[in-house]
Formats: C-alpha cells, sequence, structure tokens
C-alpha cells in the first residue's frame, strides 16, 4: 500500500509498529533516531514518516521541520509518550503547529493507528 | 547594514506592496514614481545596492532610466531588475541591451522577489 | 434652395432616380418610335412627328418633375423622398398613359388590331413602370438600411425586368402580324430599335447603376465591416473585462484566505505561547525546590568544618588538662620516691637509735607505705588519664565518623537533587528549543503569507493597467466613429479612407499590447509566454 518510514529510539514500540502497519500491507522501514531517519528518508522516499518528539541526536521536532522544509507536503505522524516535565501533549501540539497530519499520543491503539494513517495519506 | 533599494513605479499600490514586503525582509526602501524623479534621486547623491523599475511610467519610462542610470558614475555593475506587466521578447531585448540585470512580470509573490534580490544581491 | 444643397441632391442617392427617369425615358421613346408605324399608317408623318414631339414633351416633362423631386427640401428623409418620386413616377405614367389613350382616341377610327395592340402596350408599359417604381422604392430601402447582399440582389431584379417588359412588347407586337408588309418592316425596324434601347438598358442598368452602387455598397459594406470590428473590439473588451474580473476575485479570495492563515496562525501561536508560559512556570517551580534543597544542603557543608574544627578545639583543650595532670601524676610519683627514700633513711637512723629509736621506725615504716600507696595511686591515676585520653580520642573519632557518615547521606541526597536538576535543565533545553523551533516555523509562515498577501495587492496594477488599455482602445474606437460618421455626412458616403481597416488597426493594436502583457493569475499554465522572471 504504502511506504511508511518509522522512527523511535524504543526498539520495542518499533518493531510493534513495523509489525502492526506491516500486517495492514504497508512497506516499512525503521530508524532509531533522527538523524538515521532523515538518511534512510533520503533513501527510502516514503510515503509516510511515523516519528516519536523526544530521541537522542536529533529529535523529532527537528527531523518534522527538516522534512517539511525541504517539501511541505510530506506527510507527517508524530508520535510522544511525553517525558518528566514536557507533556506528550505538549510534544503533539508543536508537531502539529510544525504541519504534520496526524498525532498520536502514547500509548494508542491498533485503531488509532490505522485511522490516523489513512488519514496522513488521504485516504 | 541593510541594504538600499530603490523602487520605482508609477502605481502607488505597487510601491506599497514591494516597499512593505522589502521592508518586513530588513531592507531600506527609497521610492519614486518615475524615472524622472528616480534620477533626481540618484543625481542628489542617492546610491542604492539595487533598483528596481517598472517599464512604463510617465515622463520617463524603466527603460530609459536604466540607460540614463548606467552613465552615471559608480553605476555600471548595480544590478537592476525590472518589475513590469511587460512580458514581450522584444521589451526585454530592450531592457537588457538597456542594461537591466533581469526581468521580472508582474505579479511576482513577495518569496519569488525575495529569492531573486538574493540572487542578484549576494549577502543580502 | 442653395447650390451646394443642389449637388448635395444630386450626388445623394439621385443616381438611382437619374437611372430611373433615363430608363422612363429610353422606354416612352422606344414606346415613340414603337408606336409611330402604327399612327404613321393612319395619320401620316405628320401625325408620327406629333406623336414624336409629345413623347419628348411627356419625357421632359417627367425629366422635369424628376429634377424637382431631386431637389425636394432637405429636411426630407430618405424614405420620404424616394416615396415622393414614386408618386410622381405614377403620376407621369398615368399622364404618359391618358396622353397614348387620347391621342388614340382623337384617331378615333383605328383598327381593333391597333386598339388592342395600343392598349395592352400602354397596360404593359403601365405594369412595367409600376414594377420599376415599386422596385425602385425597394431599391432605395435597400440601400437605405438593408446590406451588400440585398443591394445587389435589388440590383439584379432589374435587369430581369427589362427583359420582361421588352418580352411583352415583343408579344404584344406578334399580334399585328397580319398588319400589311410595310407596317411589318417598321415594326422589325421598332423591334430592332427596341433591342438596341434593351441593350443600352441593359448596359445602363450594369454600369450607370453599378457606379452609384458601388460607392455605396463600398460605403454600407465598410459600414458593416467596421460594425463588425467595433464588435469584435467589444468582444476583446468584454474577454478582457472576464479576465480582470476574474483577477480581481481571485486576488480578493487569495487576500482572504492569506489573512484567514495569518489569523489562524496568530492565534494558534498565542495560544500555544500562552500553555507554554503556564508550563514553563510549573518547571520553575520544580527547579526553584531543587535550587532551595542545594541552598539548603550548601550551607550545612559550609558549616560542617567549623562545627568539627571547635569540637577538635574542645577535646584538644581536654587532652591538655590531661596532659597536665599526667604531670601532676610525675611529681606525685617523685614525691612518694624521695618519701620512700626519706622513709628508708629513717628507718635505718631508727634501728641505729636502738629501742629510743622503735617509735620512729613506726612512723618511718608508715611512711614508706605511703610513699608506696602514693606511688600505687599515681600510677592507677596515670591509668585512668590515659584511659581517658584514649577515650577522649576515641570519642573524637567516633564524633568524626558519625559527622562524615551523616555528610554522606546528605551528599547522597544532593546528588539525586542534582540529577533532577540536570533533568529539569534537559527538560528545559528540550523544551525551549521545540518553543523556538515551532514560534520560528510559524513566524516564517507568517511572514511567507505576509509576503503574498503584498504580492496579491499588485494586481490592483496590473487590473488598473488592464482597464487602461481597455479605455484606451474604446476611446480610439469611438474616435474613429465619430470622425466617420463626420466623413459619411461630409461626402454623402463618397468614403475615400478605409474605415473599417483603421478600425482593424484599434483592434489588432489592442490584441497585441494585451499579448505584450499576458499575466493573468492563471496565465502559468500557458508554456508559450516568455518565463516570469529572467536574469539576463
Amino acid at each position: 500500500m504504502a511506504k511508511i518510514l518509522v522512527i523511535d529510539d524504543e526498539e520495542q514500540l518499533r518493531d510493534l509498529l513495523k509489525q502492526m502497519l506491516s500486517r495492514d500491507g504497508h512497506d516499512v522501514t525503521t530508524a532509531f533516531d533522527g538523524v538515521e531517519g532523515i538518511r534512510v528518508f533520503n533513501e527510502f522516499k516514503p510515503d509516510l514518516v511515523i516519528t516519536d518528539i523526544i530521541m537522542p541526536n536529533k529529535d523529532g521536532i527537528e527531523v518534522i521541520t527538516e522534512l517539511l522544509s525541504k517539501n511541505p507536503k510530506i506527510a507527517i505522524i508524530a508520535i510522544s509518550g511525553g517525558r518528566r516535565a514536557i507533556t506528550a501533549e505538549f510534544n503533539l501540539e508543536s508537531a502539529e503547529l510544525l504541519g504534520v497530519k496526524g498525532i498520536l499520543s502514547k500509548p494508542f491503539t491498533r485503531e488509532q493507528l490505522r485511522e490516523a494513517v489513512k488519514h496522513a495519506l488521504g485516504l | 547594514m541593510a541594504k538600499t533599494i530603490l523602487l520605482v513605479d508609477d502605481s502607488v499600490t505597487m510601491l506599497m506592496s514591494v516597499k512593505n514586503n522589502l521592508e518586513i525582509n530588513g531592507f531600506k526602501v527609497e521610492t519614486a514614481e518615475d524615472g524622472l524623479k528616480a534620477m533626481e534621486k540618484l543625481n542628489a547623491g542617492l546610491k542604492p545596492d539595487l533598483i528596481i523599475t517598472d517599464i512604463n511610467m510617465p515622463k520617463m519610462g524603466g527603460i530609459e532610466l536604466i540607460k540614463k542610470a548606467r552613465a552615471l558614475p559608480g553605476f555600471r555593475f548595480m544590478p537592476i531588475l525590472t518589475l513590469t506587466t511587460e512580458a514581450a521578447q522584444g521589451k526585454r531585448d530592450e531592457g537588457k541591451a538597456a542594461g537591466a540585470t533581469g526581468w521580472l512580470v508582474k505579479p511576482v509573490s513577495g518569496a519569488d522577489l525575495l529569492k531573486i534580490i538574493k540572487q542578484v544581491l549576494p549577502g543580502a | 434652395m442653395t447650390a451646394k444643397s443642389k449637388k448635395t441632391a444630386l450626388q445623394n442617392g439621385t443616381g438611382r432616380i437619374l437611372f430611373v427617369s433615363a430608363g422612363l425615358m429610353l422606354v416612352l421613346m422606344g414606346g415613340a418610335v414603337f408606336f409611330s408605324p402604327y399612327l404613321d399608317s393612319q395619320l401620316g408623318n405628320y401625325k408620327e412627328v406629333l406623336f414624336l414631339g409629345l413623347a419628348m414633351v411627356i419625357t421632359c416633362g417627367s425629366h422635369w418633375f424628376l429634377l424637382e423631386t431631386m431637389q425636394s427640401p432637405q429636411t426630407l428623409s430618405h424614405t420620404e423622398r424616394v416615396h415622393a418620386t414614386n408618386e410622381k413616377l405614377r403620376y407621369i405614367l398615368n399622364n404618359i398613359t391618358r396622353q397614348v389613350e387620347s391621342t388614340l382616341d382623337n384617331k378615333g377610327t383605328s383598327t381593333g388590331v391597333i386598339n388592342i395592340v395600343t392598349d395592352k402596350l400602354a397596360v404593359t408599359l403601365i405594369e412595367c413602370a409600376e414594377v420599376l417604381a415599386e422596385r425602385t422604392a425597394h431599391l432605395n430601402a435597400t440601400l437605405q438600411t438593408g446590406s451588400n447582399e440585398t443591394l445587389e440582389m435589388a440590383r439584379e431584379t432589374l435587369l430581369p425586368l427589362i427583359d420582361e417588359t421588352a418580352d411583352a412588347i415583343t408579344k404584344y407586337l406578334n399580334v399585328g402580324e397580319n398588319v400589311d408588309a410595310q407596317l411589318r418592316e417598321r415594326i422589325s425596324k421598332a423591334q430592332h430599335l427596341l433591342l438596341e434601347l434593351r441593350g443600352a438598358l441593359a448596359e445602363f442598368a450594369q454600369q450607370k447603376p453599378a457606379d452609384s452602387s458601388a460607392e455605396l455598397s463600398a460605403c454600407i459594406e465598410q459600414t458593416g465591416a467596421m460594425f463588425d470590428v467595433h464588435l469584435k473590439i467589444d468582444d476583446f473588451v468584454n474577454q478582457q473585462l472576464e479576465v480582470v474580473s476574474n483577477d480581481t476575485n481571485e486576488s480578493a479570495i487569495a487576500l482572504v484566505l492569506h489573512m484567514r492563515n495569518l489569523s489562524d496562525n496568530a492565534e494558534n501561536l498565542v495560544r500555544y505561547i500562552n500553555a507554554a508560559i503556564t508550563k514553563i512556570s510549573a518547571m520553575d517551580g520544580g527547579v526553584n525546590e531543587s535550587v532551595e534543597f542545594i541552598v539548603r544542603i550548601g550551607h550545612f557543608i559550609q558549616e560542617i568544618p567549623a562545627k568539627i574544627s571547635a569540637d577538635i578545639h574542645s577535646i584538644q583543650g581536654a587532652s591538655g588538662v590531661i596532659d597536665g595532670l599526667s604531670h601532676l601524676v610525675d611529681s606525685i610519683k617523685e614525691i612518694s620516691f624521695q618519701t620512700d627514700i626519706l622513709a628508708v633513711n629513717a628507718s635505718i637512723q631508727a634501728a641505729h637509735a636502738g629501742d629510743a629509736g622503735l617509735g620512729f621506725k613506726i612512723v618511718a615504716d608508715e611512711v614508706r607505705k605511703l610513699a608506696v600507696n602514693s606511688n600505687q595511686a599515681a600510677e592507677m591515676i596515670e591509668t585512668g588519664l590515659s584511659e581517658a585520653r584514649k577515650t577522649i580520642q576515641d570519642g573524637l573519632k567516633f564524633k568524626f565518623l558519625d559527622e562524615v557518615m551523616q555528610q554522606m547521606s546528605e551528599a547522597a541526597r544532593v546528588m539525586d537533587v542534582v540529577q533532577e536538576l540536570e533533568n529539569s535543565h534537559e527538560d528545559a533545553r528540550q523544551y525551549y528549543r521545540t518553543l523556538f523551533t515551532v514560534i520560528n516555523q510559524n513566524n516564517t509562515k507568517l511572514a511567507a503569507d505576509i509576503a503574498e498577501v503584498l504580492g496579491s495587492i499588485q494586481y490592483q496594477d496590473i487590473v488598473r493597467q488592464r482597464i487602461e488599455r481597455m479605455q484606451s482602445a474604446t476611446q480610439r474606437r469611438n474616435q474613429l466613429l465619430l470622425q466617420f460618421m463626420e466623413e459619411l455626412e461630409r461626402t454623402n458616403g463618397h468614403l475615400a479612407d478605409d474605415f473599417a481597416e483603421q478600425m482593424n488597426i484599434v483592434l489588432n493594436d489592442y490584441i497585441e499590447q494585451e499579448s505584450y502583457h499576458g499575466n493573468s493569475l492563471n496565465s502559468d499554465a500557458d508554456n508559450n509566454q516568455p518565463p516570469k522572471f529572467e536574469l539576463f
């Protein structure tokens, strides 16, 4: 169906997302941080990027800004669970203001993910 | 230091629109309503970093202004852009021969105009 | 009536009247020639001359009428004049008929054949004249209102009409077949003349009227062509107006959308910043708590060395006292030693003294015991003192350890707090970076929207120029129309200039002008256009 890049520093979630999306028929590639994410993006040229916000090296906000500055039309879904004083809500609201197509607060259900992907791909 | 741009157009709307866009983006803008007024400013010692001029204007048009300005000392390599509704090749050739640096057909979006200005004014 | 107006009347569409009158005259002449043999046979050559004279008089009379018609006042409209002409023509023809009839009546004794022929001829002539008059009226009407084609059609119908007239005459001539040979000869002569007349008429119809109608048709053609171009200019103006309308419409919509974007972005940003301020103060609270704790610990740690040195100082004081006491013990030991020696000497002296010294010896022994006891006591004190010193030193050691332990546990908490602080700092850094990025990006968007709004305003200028070109074109067109009307009036349709062509120039100039300024909102789709930006 669609080529999806998942960027998350949490291995378990990364694998889970890959599993769920692959089962829905998508071609999924993963990256463990922002730097790797951008590198993979340029190679893989996905239709959709699902990125965590708080990550080492290069966080999701930077990834979103960089990708959108190159192509404002690229579909991105931001996912976040927040950390300590930084709430998921703040991260996702920030991502939304930057222009992502969807947001998901961790934890989310399979159905929520499916809906968000569908919406972000304009299906 | 802010770069100075001399903007020449007989349309007040045009002057307002472009002047504000340029000022918001950090340029210093001088304006003139026709070629004659522009030449008066240049003769009075104004030395802009860039001139943007309309072509069809009363009293003195853009082509003549470009020719006259190019003849002034120190204006040989100054970038001069036209901003006009004239789109025909003939007029372009005339502008090029007179010494215009580039030809822009109205309307030019704010972002595009800034992009072009950055091209002709490196470091702006 | 002035000479000029006469001339005008003559020029003003009177070519056709001349044509009709000349035609009538020739028909009458023909009629006269044709009639002459009959009359001749009845009345002789004298009568023939008379008849010809009569015909000439009638013709001249009709000419007089026609000229009178031509000289009718300028105030009369074209149609009125044509109508008047037709009335007079009919009057003349009736007159002619009456004259012919009365001439024949005067003859009184004409044969049946001649009667029939002349009657029918007269009727035919009247009919022909009527048709001619009708066609002339029609022609006039056509000249006034019709197109070039209908004019041509009207002109063409004249020729068959003349043929018809000739045929009718020939047909009725055949009726008189039984007239004698001399008559026949005259008739054939007349026929020949008639044929010549027909030829002349045809030539006249083809040439003379062609000249005048050519002028008229050229005039009409030009007028028509001018109006065609006029309409084309209007069409193009309307197209441009539509473009202008679309441009302003789209530009206005773009402005509204950009404004809406600006407003939305600004609103979102304000909301976001307000939420951020709340979060920042909450985060600041956490940091402040940590800082307060660290400050407290800091003070505590600062006080520790002073406390310890005070303790050490007091303990050192105690040690000093103990050391002092040790010297005292030494003194006691010395005293007890001296006392012992003294007691031993006293005991020896007492033994020398014998019994007398026996009591003294008991005292000396007691003193010696005392000295031993004193020494024992001193040693006990010394032991006690050293024990005390040891105890103090041990106590000092333990107390110090306690302090260290406490310090260590506080330090451990400090480490936690520092970790917390580091986390807070990390969070704050992340938080502010995100905040900065979002606000920065939104500002960029806001700036872009503002730039677009300012760009959209340029359409006012483009539209203004488009309308100016439109105005200039319609102005030129209207001037040309005025000029055309004046020229038409002045020359009575003999136009020297090609106004339609000039009108076309106006249109083409306008179209060309517009092509130089092709820059509608949707003109990007047109790949044939030169680029919008070009650096030489």
